[in-house]
C-alpha cells in the first residue's frame, strides 16, 4: 500500500507501467455516440441550441442525435434547427461533415451515413412588432 | 490539474483507495466528473459517505467517468488508467459514461 | 386547395348533374303543357306495374345493391379527395445521398419565412404552408396586413421573404407565393399615433 501511495496520480507522466491495454479494458457507454454527434451538431454556426435559454420553454430540444452502432461503424441521425435565412443545404453538409469526423476522431467509430433533419427553422432577429 | 497539496495520500487517515482513485481520475484533462453508472448503481460505499463511480472489487477496478467534449474517449481512458493504476493492484476498467459541452461546469 | 384531377371530376359531375336537371325540367314541362311535340304526346297517367314486377325479381335487387355500394364508395373517395389538403412536410435538400439523407420538416421553414414577413410594418400576421398545387411544388405564405399598410413596401417585403425562401431551400422546382387579406378595419389592434 505505502508504495502505491507515494505515487501521486499523474504519475503516469514517469512511472514505467505496462502498456495501457495490458492494465485494463475500455468501455464506452452506448449514448455517447449519440451525445458526442448531437454536441457536434450544435456546433455548427447557424444551428441553434433549443436546449437552453428561452427557446427551450417553446421548442423541443434541438440538436437532437441517435446513433445505431454496430461494431466499429455508425449510422447517425441528426435533427438540428436552424436560424432564419440560412441556405439549408450547405448547412446540412457541414453538420453532417462535422459529426462525422468528431464522431470518428473521439470515440473511433466509423461513420457510414448520417441523415440530417432541419426539423426546426427559428427566425430569431424579430424586431418588436411596430405599428403604423 | 492536481496538485500534489490537494491529493490525499496514506498518511490521510481520512483517505480511503476509493476516494483517492476518485480524486486521481479527476485530476485527468478531459474528465468533466464522475458517473454513477446508468441506474445509479456505481459507488463505493464508506461509513457515512459514498464515492459515486468508483468500484472496487478484489479482482477488478472499475471508474466510470464523464468526459469532456472535444477529448479523443479511448486516449482519456489510458490516462484515466494510467493515473488510477498506481493506486490499485488490480486491472482498471475505464467505463466513459457520457460527453459534456466544453465549458459545461462538472455535475 | 384540392388537387387538379379533382377539380376536373368536380366539373364533370356538374356538367352531368345539369344536364339531367335541364332535361327533367324540359320533359316535365311537356307533360304539363300536354303539346304534341314531333308527333307524340305523354301520356296521362302512368302505370307502375312494370316497375313492381321488376322489383319482385331478385337478381336485379342485388345488382342494385351491388351498384349502391359502388356509388356509396366512389362518394366517400370524393369527399375525401376534398378533405385532404395536399401539404408537403418533408422537403428533401440538394447534397441527400449516399452519404446520408438531407430533409427539412417544410411546415417549420415557411413558419419561419412567415415570422420573419409577419414582421415586416403593416402586415398584422402571417402564416405558410408548401402544398403541392397541380404537380408544382408551391411556398405559399398567407398574410393579414392592416388596411392602412403601405403595399408598396409589404410588396417589395414579400419578394425579398421570397427571393430568400429561395436561397434557404436551394430548389429550382419551388414556386413561392405570398397571398394578402386586408384586415377588417374595426378589429384592428390598438395603435400609436
Amino acid at each position: 500500500m505505502a508504495d502505491t501511495a507515494t505515487l501521486p496520480p499523474v504519475a503516469q507522466e514517469r512511472a514505467p507501467l505496462p502498456a495501457p491495454e495490458d492494465r485494463g479494458r475500455t468501455t464506452i457507454a452506448d449514448g455517447v455516440v449519440s451525445r458526442v454527434a448531437s454536441i457536434a451538431a450544435s456546433e455548427i454556426e447557424a444551428v441553434v441550441d433549443t436546449r437552453k435559454g428561452w427557446t427551450k420553454l417553446v421548442r423541443k430540444g434541438l440538436p437532437h442525435a441517435e446513433a445505431t452502432v454496430a461494431g466499429e461503424t455508425s449510422s447517425i441521425t441528426v435533427e438540428v434547427a436552424a436560424t432564419w435565412p440560412t441556405p439549408l443545404a450547405p448547412l446540412v453538409e457541414r453538420v453532417r461533415a462535422h459529426v462525422s469526423e468528431r464522431v470518428d476522431t473521439l470515440v473511433g467509430v466509423t461513420v457510414s451515413r448520417v441523415d440530417v433533419t432541419v426539423a426546426d427553422v427559428v427566425h430569431l432577429d424579430t424586431p418588436p412588432r411596430r405599428v403604423v | 490539474m492536481t496538485t500534489p497539496a490537494d491529493t490525499p495520500d496514506a498518511a490521510d487517515p481520512g483517505s480511503t483507495v476509493a476516494e483517492r482513485v476518485a480524486a486521481a481520475t479527476l485530476g485527468v484533462p478531459g474528465v468533466a466528473g464522475l458517473h454513477a453508472g446508468s441506474f445509479g448503481e456505481v459507488a463505493t460505499y464508506l461509513p457515512g459517505r459514498r464515492v459515486t463511480g468508483v468500484r472496487l472489487r478484489d479482482d477488478d477496478t472499475e471508474v466510470h467517468v464523464v468526459a469532456v467534449m472535444g477529448t479523443r474517449l479511448r486516449d482519456l481512458a489510458d490516462a484515466v488508467r494510467s493515473a488510477v493504476s498506481p493506486l490499485v493492484d488490480t486491472p482498471v476498467r475505464v467505463v466513459v459514461e457520457d460527453v459534456v459541452p466544453d465549458g459545461t461546469a462538472p455535475s | 386547395m384540392v388537387s387538379r384531377t379533382t377539380l376536373l371530376v368536380d366539373r364533370l359531375a356538374t356538367l352531368v348533374l345539369v344536364a339531367l336537371l335541364a332535361a327533367a325540367g324540359l320533359a316535365g314541362l311537356w307533360w304539363w303543357s300536354g303539346r304534341e311535340v314531333s308527333g307524340s304526346t305523354l301520356p296521362g297517367t302512368s302505370r307502375t306495374m312494370r316497375v313492381a314486377d321488376a322489383l319482385g325479381n331478385t337478381g336485379l335487387a342485388w345488382g342494385i345493391a351491388a351498384v349502391a355500394v359502388v356509388v356509396a364508395l366512389v362518394a366517400l373517395r370524393w369527399i375525401l379527395a376534398h378533405l385532404t389538403r395536399p401539404t408537403v412536410s418533408r422537403l428533401r435538400l440538394e447534397g441527400s445521398g449516399d452519404a446520408g439523407r438531407s430533409e427539412a420538416l417544410a411546415g417549420k421553414v415557411l413558419a419561419a419565412a412567415a415570422d420573419a414577413f409577419a414582421a415586416t410594418e403593416g402586415v398584422r400576421s402571417a402564416r405558410g404552408s408548401v402544398v403541392r398545387d397541380r404537380g408544382e411544388l408551391v411556398a405559399r405564405i398567407d398574410a393579414t396586413i392592416e388596411p392602412e399598410a403601405d403595399l408598396t413596401h409589404v410588396a417589395q417585403r414579400a419578394d425579398e421573404v421570397s427571393a430568400q425562401l429561395h436561397d434557404v431551400l436551394g430548389r429550382d422546382d419551388l414556386r413561392a407565393a405570398v397571398r394578402l387579406r386586408v384586415a377588417a378595419r374595426g378589429r384592428a389592434l390598438s395603435r400609436v399615433h
